[in-house]
């Protein structure tokens, strides 16, 4: 029988490092992320790897850096007002090709925010955060079990381009529990990493620069484009909810698209036509999928946990041909932070949009 | 089940969840509280079911354990139509005022306080729960406690935990 556990978000994320045999985890506690430090603490040294508390992000993410360097498959997990710390060395790993994979438990921000629940932070990992135009891959996890399929997914991603990924959950993801069956993904052959830094005993202390283009800033961004190119073709990852006869089109990811999935169902025993699309890759956008979709959807409309990120993603996809409605924080059962959209709430927005009482 | 940081709540939430994962097929525990570790508002949700859970949680549970005033102003209200409660009577002084839910008014506190400690009032309710619905064996919640109490500085409360399971399907037995 597969190995099956009442898992955390959080420590299914730990368990898909280990599965994806991380040798290396670089972070600092920050709620709510911190299950993923104190399960690895204990776990990722008993499985041979190194784990180590760093004073702070910037910290983490610069050791996540030189460990990266030597082909070690590294990690760190933080928090939103840790992913803003990290970004400066996110915009070197990106220009200088160096892999990493980094979860963010998403928290309410700006600022230091609260530490309970939100999705305010789509545009920070899907459009930089740091300088420089780069992109890096964002995989949102909605259950435990893709916590941990994800993580493993994002360290094959990472090597096999060259780059960071993000693994964005947020506190109700991050929190819940739920089933999850531990099983070692494969996801295919990658190249040599024949770009590492091994040190004096294989290459006998010689330097190796691995800087891409010191002297042609164009051809440097032709290449990254070419490689965004590459990974919009291949790896854009979706979920299609009931969507066969939908003329009602929910748009979500993470905690509220697994609300947003109740909703449906409610709304189908209402006898209301509705589908969800649930983007699992947020870079690359499922762009093409989406309007495919929307040639037989009235209404789109998009849920999440914030005041409108993800949405424009969706409004620069459909380009006004279809009409795309909003139902963001203000959708939460309560105004402090502790509120969260229920699929009660959403189905009752479906039905004001489409007009039945 | 919905109360104050302190009673409890999560740990009977995370204890049915623990021993529902070995009678049903998919099992969803979602917490839901601020950063005060005591007295604050706290509250999670247990779905166990056969069926995939789509959702996470949801607005209308068809039960719902209430252990204080704020728990009970914000969710009396939304348990489903034929739906459960069960309330900590020592706690909440409210009666409510629907005819479309059946209704048990524990004194759970008062009763954990004479069996020695009030901690363990969640226990009383959660057995409650479990005698009223048979979601789940009591055993099953027995097993669940000594499972994550054995061997750790919780265990010389294991006995009074047990006592306390018993109570609360007894008061339900006996109403």
């Amino acid at each position: 029988m597969a190995d099956r556990r009442l898992l955390s978000g959080n420590e299914a994320i730990g368990w898909g490092a280990i599965l994806g045999e991380c040798k290396a985890f670089f972070g600092y506690p920050i709620t709510p992320q911190s299950e993923i430090l104190e399960f690895l603490a204990t776990e990722l040294p008993k499985a041979g790897g190194v784990f180590l508390q760093t004073e702070d992000e910037i910290a983490a993410v610069s050791m996540v850096y030189g460990s990266s360097m030597t082909g070690t498959r590294t990690m760190s997990a933080t928090s939103s007002p840790g992913i803003s710390l990290m970004q400066e060395t996110v915009s070197l790993m990106a220009y200088l090709k160096v892999p990493s994979v980094i979860v963010d438990v998403c928290r309410f921000g700006p600022g230091s925010g609260m530490a309970q629940t939100s999705q305010t932070d789509y545009r920070q990992v899907t459009k930089g955060g740091g300088h420089g135009g780069y992109r890096c891959i964002v995989l949102a996890a909605s259950s435990s079990q893709e916590c941990c399929d994800l993580v493993q997914f994002a360290f094959w991603l990472a090597d096999r381009y060259r780059m960071t990924v993000y693994v964005l959950t947020d506190a109700t993801i991050g929190q819940s529990c739920e089933l999850v069956d531990l099983k070692t993904r494969d996801f295919g052959a990658l190249p040599d990493k024949d770009w590492v830094l091994r040190g004096l005993d294989e290459r006998g202390g010689n330097g190796q620069g691995i800087h891409p283009h010191m002297w042609d800033y164009v051809g440097y961004h032709e290449d990254m484009n070419e490689k965004y190119r590459e990974i919009t073709e291949n790896e854009i990852k979706y979920e299609s909810y009931r969507m066969d006869d939908a003329e009602v089109i929910l748009v979500a990811y993470g905690y509220v698209s697994r609300m947003a999935k109740g909703a449906v169902d409610l709304a189908r025993e209402e006898g209301l036509k509705v589908g969800l699309l649930r983007p699992i890759t947020l870079w690359p956008f499922p762009t093409n999928v989406l309007r495919e979709l929307s040639l037989q959807a009235h209404h789109i409309l998009v849920v999440e946990h914030s005041s409108g990120l993800l949405v424009e993603d969706v409004e620069c996809a459909l380009q006004g041909k279809v009409p795309v409605h909003l139902l963001g924080i203000w959708g939460t059962h309560r105004r402090d932070s502790s509120g969260i959209i229920y699929p009660e709430r959403i189905v009752e927005e479906i039905k004001q949009m489409v007009g039945v009482a | 089940m919905s109360g104050l940081g302190g009673q409890g709540l999560l740990t009977m939430g995370k204890l049915l969840a623990q021993a529902g994962s070995s009678h049903y097929r998919y099992v969803t525990y979602h917490p839901n509280y601020g950063p005060s570790m005591r007295g604050g508002e706290c509250e999670c949700m247990v779905t166990l079911s056969n069926e995939e859970n789509a959702s996470i949680a949801s607005r209308n549970p068809s039960a719902a354990i209430l252990m204080g005033a704020a728990a009970w102003m914000l969710h009396e209200p939304q348990v489903k139509p034929g739906g459960l409660l069960l309330v900590d009577s020592s706690i909440v002084a409210e009666r409510t005022m629907r005819d479309d839910v059946t209704v048990h008014y524990i004194p759970a506190t008062q009763m954990a306080l004479e069996l020695g400690l009030a901690m363990v009032s969640n226990l009383i309710l959660l057995s409650a729960y479990l005698e009223v619905t048979k979601a789940l064996p009591i055993e099953a919640i027995e097993k669940a406690l000594k499972d994550k109490y054995t061997g750790t500085k919780g265990e010389r409360y294991l006995p009074l935990d047990l006592d306390a399971t018993k109570l609360g399907a007894k008061f339900i037995i006996d109403s």
